[in-house]
Order: structure tokens, then C-alpha cells, then sequence
């Protein structure tokens, strides 16, 4: 059967998209600087890579990293952080100055559903770009480790990019929260719960509890509600 | 029966222990234009801001096509143009990409009603909106209001920044389209010269109270400047002859509601000799002055 969508459907997918470019105006060039910075340490680890192993031999190298824990990649290590904390300013910052944020509050489109639109767009940005860098990154590990090494480097990274998920999410919250105390709150939250999940001293030491880190994200995701919520209402 | 579009009723509101204003009632008719004046600091911006739920009220309330302002739609909300105080929108976005992203927000979109606004001023349509002066600002937050073809329109400070040529072409294009398409409109602003032509009714209010409410033409007819000389100090009350009086060493301005006898009666009632007592023509904005007071 041939399903046809309704009119009032079709206009709320337009609305969507003229928001979906209206976040994409305010983080091409974020997306763009972050992917040439991302690559340029792939670039540099690959060199680095090459250079150790021409030097000490495949062996030597590589049970350097497996007994020592070796960390070959660290370059990438506070990039998803730096990356979340751009993305998040760069999206909500303009919305904030001038009180900005009333414009979207007049949008004939439920603020709530258009905040977590912003955020899933901006969490999308993110993920594409560290989706991006960890493909460059197997691609590298795959040129020079075994298999286990290359998975073990992946595992490690994860907590790295699940931090630039938190961080933005946080930063975002931030933003809009219209509350300094509030806003003090969530960025003491915030920084402590990154500030853990990059201070690993083993590969993939975080495998275990990486699932109640998501939760947080999860958890994180929808809280701008509330400040958004007391924002739209006028709180100060 | 009068089809209202806003209604405010009994509408009070306080910044902590400051009262903005006490029990503000007004409505706006369908298809008028209705001014809602006042110095700065008065509560213009503040009822715009609980008229749009952006502030809930400490009480009362106001409606708009029937629905509490801090409950609005978004079916209603794509009825209303709004123009915030400074003109504020997008910077990020170029001329043709605000219009763009606009367009699919609202049914009835015209983008010719924009795109004729952005010719006349001879505006790139490549043109940042940041890199603009808020005369050029105020024209396409103008345009896409009036492409957004609403019922509906609240022009909140439309004059903030903008010098008297773009207040002008402001006024002019405004006019224009409302006399066209009949919308309903809600102008606030302190400057009150352009407005002479363009205000059905108005409301103007003070420092907790309101000053006035009548229809704008009415007030330019009925409101009069009297000024004399007097030896001394002259300490007259307000009351229903006496709006606003004002001095510069012994020269006096009486503003009044009332006609030229009936207010040198009212002097000689209370026995106050009074020289060269005379009416004054006044402008529009000397009677808004004249009203809202000069401090």
C-alpha cells in the first residue's frame, strides 16, 4: 500500500530542515577545522609509527605497547573534549546573545522538540567526526598492529569520544541555562565526569563501566529541557 | 460586536519589590493599529515579553486570539510577526538564507513581499546580516515579517538604533502593507514623531500607571499646552485639569485635557495670579513630553 504523507507532515519535515541548515551554517567550518586537526594527528601518529618501528623493528614495537600499555595514539586523546566544548559554543552561544533564544521560542514549533533537535544535530556533528577519526585511526592501527592490538586501540578511544559526547552535551546545557548557580553546577559536573573517563592509565580500562557512561549521556541528552523549559518562562 | 485580537486584563507585574505597573487593562482590535507608549523603563518591552509567555505575570493576564499569552500554539504563534526590541535575529545567516529559512515555517510565505524590501535598499543577497548597520538590520527583520503575511503583527521598539530616514522607511512600508492586507497591529516605541499617521488607539504609560487611553487623533485634538509666569514657587497637584506641569525658573507649561477657560478658572480658583497666560501649539512629540513628563 502506497503510505502518503500529510501536509501538516511535510511542512514539520521543512521546518526540520530549515533547522537542520540553520545548525549546519553555525558548524561547517567547527566540522571542517575539526576533521583537518583530526587527520593532521592521524598524519602525525602515522609518521610517529613508521619512524618507531623503522627504527626498534615490528616486534620490539609492538610489545613495547602491549606490555607497557605504549599509548601511540594519545595525540587524539583531548581532541573529542576540545571538539564538544567548540561545537556546543558555537551552536548555543549565538542563540544566547541578545537573547537570541526568543526567536526560536517564536518558531510556530514546539521549543522543546527544537531544542533537542539542536541537540541531536549538534551530537551528530560530533559523532560524524569522531566516527571519521576513529576510521582513520583502524586504517593506521591496521597498517602496522595485529588485529588485537587494533581492537584494544579502539576500545581505548572510546571513553575519549564518549567524553566530547558529554562535554557538549554539557557545555550545551550550560549555554542556555539562564541560573549562574545552575550553570556553576553543571560545569563542575561536567568537567569532572570527562576529567574521569580520560584518566585511563591501561588500554580499554573503562570497558566495563562504559555503559553507565552512556546512561549519563543519555541522561544528559534530555536535561536541556529543563533550563529550556525555565528559559522559555523567563527565569533568570 | 467588536472582535478583539488582545486583551490584557488586570495585568500587574514586579521585578522583585519594583512594580513595573498595576492592573494594566487594554485591547486590541482587529485590524487597528494600536500604539503602546511610554518612556523608557516604563514596561513596554516587559508586556511584549508576557504578551509572547517569554515572562509570566505577577498577576493577571493577557489573551491573544483568545488563548493565554503563556500558552500559545504554535498554530497561533505562525500568526504573529514579531519584532523584538533591537531587531534582533540571525546574524550568522546572509540575506537569502534567512529568507530561506523562514519560508518553510510559515503557509502563507511571501518572498517577493521580502525580496522587493532587500531590492529597493540595493542589497546583496550574499549580504551577512552581522556585517550590517541596524538601519539595514531593521529592513530585513521588516521584510520577513511582512513576507510572513500574519494577522497579527507586534513591533516591539521598531525606532531602537535607527536613524530618522530608516525610521521613516520603516513607517512608510509598514503603512503601506497594513492599509493592504488589513492585519491587526501592536507597535511600542519612545519615539513618538513618526507615529502621527499611523495609530488608531494607543495606550501610553507611566511609572505605574497608566497616563492614558483613547483613540491617538482624540489625544492630539485634546491635549493642550498653556504656558505663563509666576513670581514664586508654584506647587499645583495633578488632578483631572493639571496632567503634567513643568518650570524653568518662573516659566511655566500646563499640560491639560481641558480647554484654555476652564483651566484659568481652575488657576484663579486657587488664587494664583498667573502673566501672560497663553496656549501653545504643540508637535506630537511635545505632547507625549507634555504627558509622559520630562524626568
Amino acid at each position: 500500500m502506497l503510505l502518503l504523507a500529510s501536509p501538516e507532515s511535510i511542512e514539520e519535515e521543512n521546518m526540520y530542515r530549515s533547522l537542520f541548515q540553520k545548525e549546519w551554517i553555525k558548524l561547517r567550518w567547527a566540522f571542517l577545522a575539526f576533521l583537518v586537526i583530526g587527520y593532521a594527528a592521524l598524519f602525525s601518529i602515522a609518521s610517529d609509527l613508521h619512524y618507531g618501528i623503522k627504527m626498534h623493528g615490528a616486534v620490539k614495537y609492538w610489545s613495547n605497547v602491549i606490555t607497557y600499555h605504549s599509548n601511540y595514539f594519545s595525540l587524539l586523546k583531548s581532541l573529542p573534549v576540545l571538539g564538544g566544548i567548540a561545537i556546543a559554543l558555537l551552536q548555543f552561544v549565538p542563540e544566547s546573545i541578545n537573547r537570541r533564544y526568543r526567536l526560536f521560542f517564536h518558531l510556530p514549533i514546539n521549543e522543546q522538540k527544537i531544542l533537542l533537535f539542536m541537540l541531536w544535530v549538534g551530537t551528530g556533528i560530533t559523532l560524524v567526526i569522531d566516527g571519521l577519526i576513529l576510521i582513520g585511526l583502524y586504517a593506521i592501527a591496521t597498517l602496522f598492529f595485529p588485529a588485537e592490538i587494533v581492537t584494544i586501540s579502539l576500545l581505548t578511544t572510546l571513553p575519549w569520544f564518549l567524553a566530547g559526547i558529554i562535554t557538549y552535551l554539557g557545555v550545551s546545557t550550560l549555554a542556555i541555562e539562564p541560573s549562574w548557580v545552575q550553570k556553576i553546577a553543571i560545569g563542575v559536573t561536567t568537567y569532572f565526569t570527562f576529567d574521569l573517563l580520560l584518566s585511563e592509565r591501561n588500554f580499554a580500562q573503562y570497558n566495563d563501566v562504559l555503559v553507565y557512561y552512556l546512561l549519563i549521556t543519555l541522561i544528559l541528552g534530555i536535561i536541556i529541557l529543563y533550563p529550556g523549559h525555565r528559559l522559555r518562562k523567563g527565569s533568570k | 460586536m467588536k472582535n478583539y485580537i488582545i486583551e490584557c486584563k488586570n495585568l500587574t507585574h514586579k521585578y522583585g519589590d519594583y512594580l513595573v505597573y498595576n492592573d494594566l487593562n487594554f485591547k486590541v482590535e482587529k485590524g487597528k493599529i494600536f500604539g503602546l507608549l511610554g518612556k523608557n523603563g516604563m514596561g513596554k518591552t516587559t508586556t511584549i515579553n508576557i504578551m509572547m509567555g517569554f515572562l509570566r505575570p505577577t498577576s493577571g493576564s493577557i489573551k491573544i486570539f483568545g488563548e493565554d499569552s503563556h500558552r500559545i500554539s504554535p498554530q497561533t504563534r505562525a500568526r504573529i510577526g514579531l519584532l523584538h526590541e533591537g531587531h534582533v535575529t540571525y546574524e550568522f545567516f546572509n540575506v537569502e538564507q534567512v529568507e530561506r529559512f523562514y519560508s518553510r515555517f510559515y503557509p502563507k510565505w511571501k518572498r517577493e513581499y521580502y525580496y522587493d524590501l532587500m531590492d529597493k535598499m540595493g542589497m546583496n543577497y550574499d549580504h551577512k546580516i552581522s556585517k550590517m548597520s541596524c538601519g539595514q538590520r531593521s529592513q530585513v527583520v521588516l521584510g520577513l515579517i511582512l513576507a510572513q503575511v500574519p494577522d497579527l503583527m507586534i513591533l516591539d521598539d521598531y525606532s531602537m538604533g535607527l536613524d530618522a530616514g530608516y525610521r521613516r522607511l520603516f513607517i512608510d512600508y509598514l503603512k503601506n502593507y497594513v492599509e493592504k492586507m488589513e492585519t491587526t497591529v501592536l507597535i511600542t516605541s519612545h519615539i513618538i514623531q513618526d507615529l502621527e499617521k499611523l495609530i488608531d488607539d494607543t495606550i501610553i504609560i507611566g511609572r505605574n500607571k497608566v497616563l492614558l487611553q483613547m483613540n491617538f487623533q482624540e489625544f492630539l485634538q485634546k491635549f493642550h499646552q498653556y504656558d505663563f509666569d509666576f513670581q514664586g514657587k508654584l506647587d499645583l497637584t495633578l488632578d483631572d485639569t493639571v496632567s503634567n506641569l513643568e518650570s524653568i525658573n518662573n516659566h511655566y507649561s500646563l499640560f491639560s485635557f481641558k480647554g484654555k477657560d476652564e483651566v484659568l478658572q481652575y488657576l484663579n480658583s486657587k488664587n494664583l495670579q498667573v502673566e501672560g497666560f497663553k496656549e501653545i501649539n504643540m508637535s506630537l512629540e511635545d505632547a507625549f513630553i507634555g504627558l509622559t513628563g520630562k524626568y
